[in-house]
């Protein structure tokens, strides 16, 4: 019988139905993602029924691939992992009944896991954690500066006051007709473009960690609309270019400002938004500069992964944080319940 | 023998375990506790009760809807895993056609589930003792539509649940999976990998988007 723990992890808590299997917290024998992106894209964004029907047509066959990935059978596993949230709730149930399921009939524990936990232990399939380390969290969904000072402890310093990170960019690319999801697609006109708009930089004087970015794409919004009225040209490589700018200034001195703070040498960052070029240089150039020890994940384990989900649940199964039959999905959870 | 049957596409709950078709356990829950929390674990209940192992069971019968769209979903996400872990076959059946033969009717019987503005998931199944036949196929329609069109029959609707259709006179029906599988042409062989629900409905959004095409 070897030692080894081989955690079977499924996410669906927004548009990816996905499976893997992790053994002992790092080392990756199969990551399984189906992403619905395509039909999604027609509506200008995850609508969220749909994102449900289309999580029950592929999870029996995401969990089969992730098993015959990783050349296992379910007598092999461990434990049974799956996102508790936070998530959009209908997207949440079909992960969790199919992974209660599979727990029930091979008898093996089931791990719950947060979804944000889970992008901050993405960096853990690279290479352990290092503590304390701040983790600046950025996606569709999330705005937040993690402080932890081990394993599964949090404790939000800072967070988005209104739109997610990831929210701002979908919706700006909207306003200069870029198609869905829109950080790509900013990014790559950005790479022509000046910031030249000069847009505003939000609670930068302010002290506090707390992000905001509905003021700045309003900015976007009336500055567009004021070119529109005029009937002057607008450049759009170079709006991408300055909206950009604007949020890499605010996400890195908010971030630079809680490392110094918090005396922190470590610092990750996770979800589908670290996967902005600029973002990631910018980071990268600052932190060789002030001596920080940066992570970043590779950019399939920053947007939704199941990979992710069974690194954190290696911790949180040695902690003996498991859940029984009667787990559900929750569509917000703080993820400060999630210190053990 | 040993059919697990699972039915959670509304308000009320229903997981049976029969042998040779006759039931030997049930669980029956008509309140609003949300069927992601309980249907697993109800599951193991039942089988308990029956003092069957989940080794010793040779088929899955699952209600696929209409219904709830989310509880339908549990349900069929539930009856797949099952199927697929424990590697025996599936079958599929409509959740009106369990409403239909719930409550030991004969004759026309009308299952009703309350769609709002004035819709229903309704169908009409002319039941005997040990067959039937299907006089309307289940169908979202207009309550008055399909009202329109029966000259008899019995309403049959879960009395819990909210309803807002104009209706006067019903039978209270609650899901009973267990006496579903004596009707053997009502059950559908399926794959497991493809079954769906059957909503009925395409969500919402993409009826707003088709309209725009």
């Amino acid at each position: 019988m070897s030692k080894d723990i081989k955690i079977l992890a499924i996410e669906t808590s927004c548009d990816e139905t996905a499976a893997s299997v992790i053994q002992n917290g790092h080392e990756i024998l199969s990551n399984v993602v189906v992403s619905q992106i395509d039909s999604h894209k027609r509506f200008g964004g995850v609508v969220p029924e749909v994102a449900s029907r289309h999580h029950v047509e592929a999870i029996t066959h995401v969990i089969d691939q992730a098993l015959s990935d990783a050349d296992l059978e379910p007598a092999d596993l461990t434990a049974v992992a799956v996102t508790e949230g936070p998530g959009l709730i209908g997207a949440l149930l079909i992960g969790i009944n199919a992974a209660k399921t599979f727990a029930f009939v091979h008898d093996l524990p089931l791990v719950p896991v947060h979804h944000i936990a889970g992008h901050i232990y993405a960096a853990q399939l690279e290479k352990p954690l290092e503590f304390p380390l701040i983790a600046l969290v950025v996606s569709g969904g999330h705005t937040e500066l993690v402080y932890m000072k081990d394993h599964m402890s949090f404790e939000i310093i800072g967070e988005t006051r209104d739109d997610a990170v990831g929210e701002a960019f979908d919706k700006v690319a909207r306003v200069i007709d870029l198609p869905y999801p829109g950080g790509p697609h900013i990014d790559k006109l950005a790479q022509s473009g000046e910031d030249t708009f000069n847009f505003p930089r939000g609670l930068m004087k302010e002290d506090t960690f707390d992000f905001s970015f509905s003021g700045l794409k309003s900015a976007v919004i009336n500055k567009l609309h004021n070119y529109n009225q005029k009937g002057i040209e607008v450049n759009k490589n170079d709006v991408a270019a300055s909206f950009q700018a604007s949020v890499t200034d605010v996400l890195t001195a908010k971030t630079f400002a809680a490392l110094e703070k918090y005396d922190v040498e470590n610092l990750i960052i996770a979800g589908g938004v670290a996967g902005n070029s600029e973002i990631r240089s910018r980071f990268r150039s600052m932190c060789i500069d002030k001596n920080i020890n940066l992570q970043i994940p590779e950019l399939k384990f920053c947007t939704d992964n199941a990979a992710m989900i069974g690194a954190a649940a290696y911790h949180l199964y040695n902690k003996d944080h498991l859940a029984d039959l009667t787990l559900n999905g929750r569509n917000f959870i703080d993820i400060e319940e999630y210190a053990f | 023998m040993i059919s697990l049957l699972l039915d959670t596409s509304n308000q009320a709950l229903s997981v049976a375990v029969n042998r040779d078709g006759k039931m030997i356990a049930e669980i029956n829950t008509n309140y609003k506790k949300t069927h992601s929390e309980t249907l697993v674990d109800n599951i193991q209940k039942v089988l308990s009760i029956a003092d069957i192992k989940k080794n010793h069971i040779d088929r899955i019968i699952v209600a696929k809807g209409p219904g709830s769209y989310t509880g339908v979903r549990i349900g069929i996400t539930v009856a797949k895993m099952l199927a697929k872990q424990l590697n025996i076959p599936i079958y599929s059946v409509s959740s009106l056609f369990v409403l239909a033969v719930s409550n030991h009717i004969t004759g026309n019987a009308v299952p009703l589930i309350d769609a709002r503005r004035g819709h229903v998931y309704g169908a009409v199944y002319n039941i005997q003792e040990d067959d039937y036949t299907e006089v309307i196929a289940p169908a979202y329609i207009e309550f008055s539509t399909l009202a329109a069109d029966i000259d008899e029959g019995v309403f049959l609707l879960n009395s819990q649940e909210k309803i807002t259709i104009d209706i006067d006179e019903y039978t209270h029906v609650t899901p009973r999976i267990s006496e579903a599988e004596r009707y053997k042409k009502a059950l559908k062989l399926e794959d497991a990998d493809q079954l769906v629900p059957d909503y009925l409905r395409i969500s919402e959004a993409e009826r707003n988007w088709q309209n725009n095409q």
